[in-house]
């Protein structure tokens, strides 16, 4: 009887090492996972912004006080960060523009826009 | 009399329960990476076709700021006042542009589509049922 039972505590034990053992694993896993994940989600949500900014320049002929409006509106967590650099390449009737996202002051993205220059008389 | 109640402990049950335990918690994992993995991809690709469609799209722009100048650049051809040009996007994508450009620099733009620069080819390699018996 005493022989079964140190046994059984011999087998609990070595079966608590291994659950602890591979439990660690998996929660490194499962953090890993987590960690790609978010990376996913603010890569996403950093291509959304720098869309709608850049189309936003687009559309108003390169207005980026429309496009601080809607960034105003729209950025709520407060973790994004856009900056839109206007670049002057002196090329005539082109307005082109840098929009950098940031997500917890890390840069995430940035691409350049380009839109056409209205002329006076047009 | 003896009225101990002998309790029956089985020898292996913890070592069953706990395989069951570590099986699932792996297979969980491994598909938690898994998915992570898959949305990250889709992720990283999405950026660099919305980057590429970006640079291609001021590529347009800068030809038709050109043209709007009185400047034709290589590869613009013009065909009864309309200027068709394209840009590429990615190895499949081009960036197709018609535009009309008056004499003062004002513009209308008629196309600017994202079209495939290849033709696209059926696959016939499997013999289906074409409807016919």
């Amino acid at each position: 009887m005493k022989s079964k039972s140190v046994l059984i505590m011999l087998e609990l034990l070595i079966m608590i090492f291994v659950f602890l053992f591979i439990s660690a694993v998996c929660f490194r896993v499962f953090v890993a996972s987590d960690r790609i994940s978010h990376e996913s989600s603010v890569r996403d949500g950093a291509v959304i912004l720098a869309q709608n900014a850049g189309e936003i320049l687009k559309a108003t002929n390169g207005n980026i006080s429309a496009v601080n409006e809607y960034l105003s509106k729209n950025i709520q967590n407060g973790k994004y960060g856009v900056k839109i650099a206007e670049i002057d390449d002196s090329q005539t009737l082109l307005g082109k523009a840098r929009i950098t996202v940031n997500y917890e002051n890390d840069e995430v993205l940035s691409l350049t826009v380009c839109w056409q220059e209205v002329q006076e008389n047009e | 009399m003896n009225n101990k109640k002998a309790v029956a402990v089985v020898v292996g049950a913890p070592s069953l329960l706990v395989i069951f335990s570590v099986l699932c918690l792996l297979i969980f994992s491994i598909i938690s990476l898994n998915t992570a993995n898959a949305g990250k991809r889709l992720s990283i690709l999405s950026a660099q076709s919305t980057l590429s469609y970006y640079q291609a799209d001021a590529r347009a722009n800068e030809l038709l700021a050109m043209i709007r100048s009185g400047n034709i650049p290589d590869g613009v051809t013009e065909r009864d006042g309309i200027y068709s040009f394209s840009c590429e996007i990615s190895d499949v994508l081009d960036l197709s542009v018609e535009v009309s450009v008056s004499e003062n620099g004002g513009y209308k733009i008629l196309k600017w589509q994202s079209i495939r620069s290849n033709s696209w080819k059926a696959d016939d390699s499997i013999d289906v049922w074409d409807g016919e018996s």
